[in-house]
């Protein structure tokens, strides 16, 4: 069974919806800035990605403000019973930090991420079945592979999947703790890259078998999308209406253009250490060969590649050796997080998406911020947008603390 | 297929093996650390740092390893997905906390690295050397059913040849070890039975390994 990315919107430091995220990539401008939330605690940066005009409820999280206006064209659009899948790191993390800054303990209960898996249900009126699935910064492309394989086994017939993770002080702490950031923006790939900017971002996509993604360019659409028979559940609603969007938004993209073929994945342990990557990309490397024959591909097709291109310099490193252990001739590799920054749990699906974007146009973004390649990066990594045959094939790969990594295999939505 | 149940809390830790050797022990206290690295067929060398979370979890994982013999086969995939009831909120909270403490200029590394929900399943895998999927699954409706219906799922997709499935919280720590989808063995219905507290199944366990 084939499945397919029928619908997706998100949100990034470009702004909002993926046309504001490819034309950022595309125009090669990043959207990182120098900001002054942090300014008076001495971290080893001031550069973040974050969203410019996000309103936030002084009493909520910065997540969820990014989520309310994301998925509020969703509701009532899906049926009650659509499975949800939220992947996220640290959540609703701002309950955390004002526990302890205001002194209310009771708050951090509030940051429990069975707690934002409830918000998300009741603000989508959804009653299926709901799951958090963590894996650092792997998190949501191996949330995707889990939806994926759901569906491939005729357990689900749609997924919906939501990422998001937000800048705060907290992480923002703990990787100038860990000398991980850039004082300038991020450099993923370059000679002199030094360190990732950390980026807030929230993205959802529905995956689903391709034989409902059929439907979706016409009506009646998705049964994911559609108004059970039951007599507990709303009125069903004119049919022309279930994939029209209260805000436009929601399907800017002409449908053709979301549709994304998952075609296989692999989900590695590299065991060697909890923030190190593996010297030797055997993880990554294994990861890519399993997403190959899942796909029942060879590595040789692979058109192009969506890296996870933190910017440091080991995690780049063992992702351009994961590269040339697998692959056997270069191939155009970008990385979004020059642009955007490193989004933690959103990252993995947002390159999914800009892949799909990037199959459907037949144009792979260039890095933002890549001046000079690494020289383990010549050939590979470039500095223009470059162009792609027909019927591409994509690797997107994603690596994160505890030694995870993600490689998943990704097509055209009619290419099984 | 689940083939062995292990356990480790304060009191005593063990294995429910259906069809196999079943055995519980008093726990020797994290504090007695020589007899501790003696449950594990690796040598770990930062056992104290790790949180309370790990070091149970550790502990329960490598009692349902050495219960299977998996390790004992070479080439052999293992993967780990982990639970808790609440993510990681007490590291989240001592990381900012002592962050906050400290000036609020500079954490603690050691502590930061913990503040991820697949902090537990990361630090197994790098102690046992488990080298296929690792992932924080939570599903508060079914917690053990879903951790193990999930676990069983990648091995079937290939993912993976084992998977454990570990469920943990600052008290114990619960480990499946599961090598195919096929069989609903009786675990499974123990495991329904204790959807709204996993430490009924710890119970249960005792009490049928102390009949068998």
């Amino acid at each position: 069974m084939n499945v397919v990315i029928a619908q997706s919107d998100l949100v990034t430091a470009y702004g909002w919806g993926i046309d504001a995220l490819w034309n950022g990539l595309l125009g090669g401008e990043t959207a990182i800035a120098a900001i002054d939330r942090f300014a008076e605690r001495g971290f080893t940066s001031d550069q973040a990605a974050v969203i410019p005009d996000l309103e936030v409820d002084p009493n909520g999280s910065r997540v969820m403000a990014m989520l309310n206006r994301l998925l509020t064209p969703l509701i009532g659009k899906l049926d009650p019973m659509t499975p949800l899948i939220l992947s996220t790191t640290v959540g609703e993390i701002d309950y955390v930090e004002r526990s302890i800054l205001q002194g209310h303990a009771e708050l951090a209960a509030e940051a429990r991420p069975q707690v934002m898996l409830a918000r998300i249900k009741a603000l989508l009126q959804l009653r299926g079945a709901g799951m958090v699935i963590s894996s650092a910064c792997a998190s949501s492309s191996m949330a995707v592979t889990q939806a994926a394989s759901l569906i491939r086994r005729g357990d689900e017939k749609a997924v919906l999947v939501v990422a998001c993770d937000a800048v705060s002080e907290f992480v923002y702490s703990g990787f100038s703790t860990l000398h991980s950031l850039c004082a300038a923006p991020a450099r993923p790939f370059d000679e002199s890259r030094n360190g990732l900017t950390l980026g807030e971002a929230a993205a959802w996509a529905l995956v689903v078998s391709d034989d409902l993604q059929s439907d979706v360019s016409t009506t009646p659409p998705t049964p994911a999308l559609r108004y059970s028979e039951e007599p507990d559940r709303p009125p069903k609603p004119d049919s022309s209406d279930y994939l029209r969007p209260r805000d436009p938004g929601i399907l800017k993209s002409p449908p053709r253009e979301s549709k994304t073929s998952i075609l296989g994945w692999g989900n590695t342990t590299d065991a060697t250490h909890m923030t190190a990557p593996d010297r030797n990309a055997g993880g990554l490397s294994r990861a890519i060969g399993k997403a190959c024959s899942m796909a029942k591909r060879q590595a040789d097709e692979i058109s192009f590649i969506a890296a996870h291109g933190t910017a440091t310099i080991y995690s780049d490193a063992m992702e351009m050796l994961a590269f040339g252990n697998t692959i056997p001739k270069p191939k155009p590799v970008f990385s979004i997080k020059g642009g955007v920054g490193h989004t933690l749990a959103t990252a993995g699906l947002l390159q999914i998406l800009v892949a799909g974007r990037a199959i459907s146009r037949g144009v792979v973004p260039a890095t933002v911020g890549l001046r000079s390649p690494d020289p383990a990066a010549i050939d590979w990594a470039h500095t223009m947008p470059a162009p792609i045959g027909r019927a591409p094939l994509a690797l997107s790969t994603n690596s994160g603390f505890g030694g995870v990594n993600t490689a998943i295999l990704l097509g055209e939505g009619n290419q099984a | 297929m689940i083939r062995a149940v292990a356990w480790y809390c304060a009191q005593d830790y063990g294995v429910f093996m259906p069809g196999g050797r079943s055995w519980q022990k008093p726990s020797p206290a994290f504090s007695a650390t020589a007899d501790i690295l003696a449950l594990i067929d690796r040598p770990v060398k930062y056992f104290g740092r790790l949180t309370t979370e790990s070091r149970l979890g550790l502990c329960a994982a490598s009692v349902a390893l050495r219960a299977t013999g998996w390790q004992e086969s070479t080439n052999r995939e293992i993967g780990i997905i982990s639970s808790t009831p609440d993510g990681c909120l007490r590291d989240n909270r001592e990381y900012f906390q002592d962050y906050v403490d400290s000036g609020r200029t500079l954490g603690r590394g050691n502590l930061f690295i913990y503040t991820l929900p697949t902090s537990v399943a990361g630090e197994i895998a790098i102690a046992l050397g488990l080298v296929g999927p690792c992932m924080f699954v939570q599903d508060d409706a079914r917690p053990l059913t879903s951790l193990a219906r999930h676990a069983q799922r990648l091995v079937a997709d290939g993912e993976a040849d084992q998977m454990l499935a570990l469920w943990s919280d600052s008290r114990f720590a619960l480990c499946l070890a599961i090598d195919s989808i096929e069989g609903d063995n009786p675990i499974f219905a123990l495991l329904a039975d204790s959807q709204s507290a996993p430490s009924q199944l710890i119970r249960d366990l005792q009490t049928m390994v102390s009949k068998a």
